[in-house]
């Protein structure tokens, strides 16, 4: 199913807080235009919004980006749910990186899929295996 | 569950239309169209998206435009 942009949660923050986190949020901004001039679409994880929620503030401005039906959410799945434990078993990590495998698990939905993320490091070990999900670091 | 739906009468290039049944094939056209509408919507809603960010915080600086391209992987 086409390619996708994932957004973790770096991401998602910089894109729906921009203000607050200008350097990042230019990076963001590039990696999303980027994804637009290539026709790709735009997905965030349902679980990444576990990590971004964190009351009224935040969550004002992630609800303000998500209600405009240009990044929509992936929903967490059955299939979804035990492909990202089999990845967390493969990579030898615990569920604390649960998450993380969450993104990668949904962005193997995806034909070929770009993680947009801060934390390259625990994304890696996950994706390594596979060719089609590349990161861009933000 | 399915959402309603609404039928639609609308034209378009014959080629397009015949490209469009020969590959929609046993999905049938209607969704074939459905779903490309809403990639379309979606990508317009995402561009008025990142316009409204330039506008309101200045455009995002050509190298790092280019820096993203360049980086995009090339399968």
């Amino acid at each position: 199913m086409a390619e996708a942009l994932i957004l973790d949660s770096e991401a998602l923050n910089a894109l729906a807080r921009p203000t607050e986190r200008s350097a990042l949020s230019l990076r963001a901004r590039a990696i999303a235009r980027v994804a637009h001039e290539r026709g790709v679409l735009v997905r965030v994880p349902a679980p990444v919004l576990a990590e971004v929620c964190r009351g009224a503030r935040f969550d004002a401005a992630v609800n303000h980006l998500l209600n405009r039906d240009a990044i929509r959410v992936a929903e967490l799945t059955r299939e979804i749910a035990q492909r990202a434990g089999a990845l967390l078993a493969k990579a030898g990590m615990s569920s604390a990186n649960a998450v993380d495998a969450f993104v990668v698990a949904t962005a193997l939905e995806f034909s070929s899929a770009v993680i947009a993320t801060a934390d390259t490091r625990d994304l890696k070990r996950l994706s390594a295996p596979f060719r089609q999900v590349s990161l861009m670091s933000l | 569950m399915a959402a309603a739906a609404e039928k639609l009468s609308i034209s378009m290039p014959q080629k397009l239309a015949t490209a469009a049944r020969k590959r929609a094939g046993r999905r049938g056209l209607s969704s074939f169209v459905a779903r490309a509408v809403a990639r379309e919507l979606e990508r317009e809603a995402l561009g008025e998206f990142l316009a409204e960010l330039d506008a309101n915080l200045g455009p995002v600086p050509d190298v790092q435009l280019k820096r993203a391209r360049r980086e995009w992987p090339k399968r």
